[in-house]
């Protein structure tokens, strides 16, 4: 396989100014909180409400494919900036397509950049209910998934 | 006194509609009569409006209407309360308009009557409503009531203070209520008259009113105050003596201390009625900005829960964020089950392999260890192996083929097909998310209905004072209390005036004494002979108020005997009843001696004797409303009752038994030559609503 190119992260300027918006930041740039709608806003940070919409773009499985010539603003030089330690790939190749992996940077922003226009023209602080898709009232997990440990016991045991 | 008819509009349980609607006719009760008779009893089941038939004629005299007594220590005593004008029924507050009527929105309601007195026809009616048409009334400060007394044979009218004076005065003084608004529950108090001396002293007030004690003993005080006089005047004539003149100095000195004090008291007086006319004037202006102080304060209140409500919603919303760092973690745990699930057979195939490739391994193992050791003993059963010929060597080593060529497959399909990895990976974003996400919303979603309906309040108050300035009725409300402060200082100068003043007096009138022992000149004697005329004169006074007590005790006495051996079961087992001076009550046996250990039975019917008793030496001529007449006594007695105030009073007699006292027919066929009109109430349910039907009219 061949080394995946890795994007900035990063979204449309309208796009941007919603994510500050979620987390409550004024329009200008930087970290400036904005009295009027941070007191409501959903989101601590805008690392957490890009998080969410990329999930959301993800499992809906909905990319909004950049245009040509279309530019991107950057919120995050560099990918690892958004996942920390998390394992973003995996997601990626268990929830998208093939095409994802070929720029992991461009699949994210385009993902949330489908969410981003999904939900921006209805939103209200009020309203603002992500989590209401997402609810799992299935049986408790233990009764499902295999023995973890035993999967470790075998494996082992090959070397 | 004649009652004649009564009028009840949304009274209580009596429900109307709007004037004007269907239903809206007031319930009638007609006492009109062609036979004369003077029995009236209204029966009815329990809570079906029988004793609010007595509540609204004691409301349309007297203004009030009061709860039933209730006893907080163990029945020693009785207590009840002024039920309010409205109310919403939820609130279980025993209001005077009719719950129904409050809800749809009808705030109007009314009792009228009509009485017949010395040959003319007087109106009465007291009118309850909203103090501004169309307002929506929520408490009493919303409702204003009228009262109206007009004599409809001479056209005179009264309205206001001078008709509650009218009726005070002409028809039926509110303190002597209590002995013509006769309650089986409130007898319980003429009961306790028989069984304790300090108790019910304002029953005892009463019937002192009602036997004129407190002119009498007035006379008392106008004797004392008129001898005073004439020892000061005895005392500025006197001769002057060492003795006297000293003593004159003192009084003197007295006397300019009591003019001193009359002095304060005058100015503080002044001061008072000032303070009071200003607080009168102040709170005129207050009821001039109608209900605005009210709602002032309503609107600061829920401005202040607004505030609370605010800041709880503040923190929702900060619980909210902390929770949403978790929200696309949690937003992708479903969809992170279900892949894991479905990885799950590609796991089970991968086991086996794994199981396949360590079965080979140890086989390839043995076969290996054979070839280079023929005496090494088997792994699994530590024995040694059988001898191997030629033909069973290649075998083996053919196996071994086999096997390494079986274990590269495998491994390369294993490495290939890296299930347990993926689903390792996958695995590290499975989290336990604390947050509930739902309920959070619901909270936020609950707390700003909460809100808005605070806000609505508050938009609410502050429109009813919008044209209203707040500093001016704050100012206005600030100056009453200032005032309030300044009335009870001049109260609390007053009682120690009033005590300074007692004191001066009382010792002018011993220093008075010591002159005029001192002795005299002729205009001295005259004033001498004037002073024991005084004192004579108040000895008579005292010693007739003694012998009219005395004299109205015993005919309490004797008609309340009377009455008794006329109601009790047992006229020959009783001598009479006896009253001490304090109207304490004994029952006397045949043989004079107190009866001891009354029954419950027994108590309650001398109490209805002395309560008749006093009715009559009262004077006045008032229907007597007898509600539940028969509780604590049996039916011997009970009939003797109706029978005793239907045959033998001229004045009308309504009782209102409780369902089980009296059988209505029964009554109406026993004692059919005395009833003048008789009614039963009935209860609608459905239109929750008391009826009133005729039974019989004589």
């Amino acid at each position: 396989m061949s080394e995946k190119k890795i994007s900035q992260i990063g979204a449309t300027s309208e796009g941007v100014l919603f994510i500050r918006k979620l987390a409550g930041r004024s329009e200008e740039s930087g970290a400036k909180r904005d009295d009027e709608i941070a007191p409501t806003a959903p989101f601590k940070e805008m690392k957490d409400a890009y998080r969410a919409l990329f999930v959301f773009g993800l499992i809906k499985g909905m990319r909004l494919p950049t245009k040509p010539g279309q530019s991107f603003s950057t919120i995050y030089a560099n990918v690892n900036m958004l996942t920390d330690s998390y394992d973003y790939r995996i997601l990626l190749e268990t929830f998208g397509k093939d095409e994802d992996l070929k720029d992991i940077g461009k699949a994210i922003n385009e993902y949330t950049n489908w969410a981003i226009e999904e939900i921006r023209s209805d939103y209200s602080p009020d309203t603002f209910n992500l989590h209401s898709e997402f609810e799992d009232d299935s049986e408790s997990e233990s009764e499902k998934l295999p023995d973890i440990i035993g999967d470790w016991i075998i494996e082992s045991q090959r070397y | 006194m004649e009652l004649r008819y009564v009028e009840l509009y949304n009274w209580t349980s009596y429900w109307n509609a709007p004037l004007g609607e269907e239903n809206s006719t007031a319930h009638c009760f007609d006492f009109n009569c062609q036979s004369g008779n003077k029995g009236y009893a209204i029966f009815g089941e329990n809570s079906r409006g029988k004793s609010s038939f007595t509540d609204a004629i004691q409301w349309l005299l007297f203004g009030k209407a009061w709860t039933k007594p209730v006893s907080t220590d163990g029945g020693r005593t009785q207590k009840k309360t002024l039920r309010p004008l409205v109310g919403n029924p939820k609130d279980q507050s025993f209001p005077l308009l009719n719950t129904t009527a409050f809800l749809e929105g009808n705030f109007n309601f009314f009792v009228k009557a009509i009485f017949k007195m010395n040959d003319d026809i007087y109106q009465l009616s007291r009118i309850a409503g909203p103090v501004e048409e169309g307002l929506v009334v929520e408490d009493d400060d919303d409702m204003e009531v009228s009262l109206h007394v007009k004599n409809a044979s001479s056209g005179e009218e009264w309205g206001g203070s001078e008709a509650q004076d009218f009726i005070g005065s002409e028809i039926l003084p509110e303190k002597l209520s209590r002995f013509f608004f006769i309650d089986g529950e409130s007898v319980t108090e003429y009961r306790a008259l028989i069984a304790s001396k300090d108790e019910n002293v304002e029953l005892r007030s009463n019937i002192e009113d009602i036997l004129n004690f407190p002119v009498l003993k007035k006379g008392i005080s106008d004797f004392k105050s008129l001898k005073e006089d004439i020892m000061s005047e005895f005392s500025s004539n006197t001769k002057s003596t060492k003795k006297n003149k000293k003593l004159l100095e003192q009084i003197k000195d007295i006397e300019g201390d009591i003019k001193r004090t009359k002095k304060s008291q005058e100015a503080n007086q002044k001061r008072l009625k000032k303070t009071k006319d200003d607080i009168k004037d102040l709170e005129a202006i207050m009821s001039n900005f109608g209900n605005a102080e009210k709602n002032i304060i309503e609107r600061d209140k829920e401005q202040i829960r607004l505030e609370d409500k605010n800041s709880r919603l503040a923190e929702l919303y900060e619980d909210r964020r902390g929770d949403n760092q978790d929200l696309w973690l949690f937003m992708l745990q479903k969809s992170i089950k279900n892949q894991i699930s479905e990885l799950l057979p590609e796991l089970e195939q991968r086991l086996k392999l794994v199981e396949l490739q360590r079965t080979k391994s140890t086989r390839l193992k043995h076969l290996e260890n054979l070839s280079n050791d023929e005496n090494l003993p088997c792994e699994t059963c530590n024995q040694l192996p059988s001898p191997r010929d030629k033909k069973q060597i290649k075998k083996d080593n053919d196996e071994i083929d086999e096997i390494k060529s079986n274990l590269i497959e495998i491994e390369t399909s294993l490495d290939e097909n890296n299930v347990l990895e993926k689903k390792q990976r996958l695995e590290k974003f499975r989290a336990f998310i604390k947050a509930d996400f739902s309920k959070q919303q619901k909270k936020i979603d609950k707390q700003k209905g909460l809100l808005e309906e605070i806000e609505g309040k508050v938009s609410d108050y502050q429109s009813a004072i919008d044209n209203i300035d707040e500093d001016e009725v704050a100012g206005v409300r600030e100056k009453i209390k200032k005032l309030r402060v300044v009335e009870a200082d001049c109260r609390a100068k007053e009682r120690r005036d009033s005590k300074n003043l007692e004191e001066f007096v009382s010792e002018k009138s011993a220093k008075n004494r010591q002159v005029i022992e001192a002795g005299g000149t002729a205009l001295l004697d005259k004033l001498e002979k004037k002073i024991k005329l005084v004192e004579w004169f108040e000895k008579i006074w005292v010693e007739s108020l003694d012998r009219f007590s005395q004299e109205s005790r015993e005919n309490v006495e004797s008609t309340a005997s009377e009455v008794f051996k006329q109601l009790t079961n047992n006229p020959e087992g009783f001598s009479r009843i006896v009253l001490n001076e304090n109207f304490g009550l004994t029952v006397l046996d045949a043989n004079d001696l107190p009866v001891q250990n009354p029954t419950p039975g027994m108590m309650q019917v001398a109490a209805i004797s002395l309560i008749d008793a006093l009715g009559l030496m009262s004077n006045i001529e008032f229907p007597i409303l007898f509600d539940t007449p028969g509780q604590s006594i049996d039916q011997g007695h009970r009939d003797k009752i109706i029978e005793h105030y239907w045959s033998e009073r001229s004045t009308q007699f309504i009782i209102i038994p409780s369902s089980g006292e009296f059988r209505a027919d029964e009554v109406e066929s026993r004692y059919q030559k005395l009833i003048a009109r008789t009614w039963e109430l009935d209860f609608d349910n459905k239109e929750n609503k008391t009826t009133v039907k005729n039974r019989v009219i004589n």
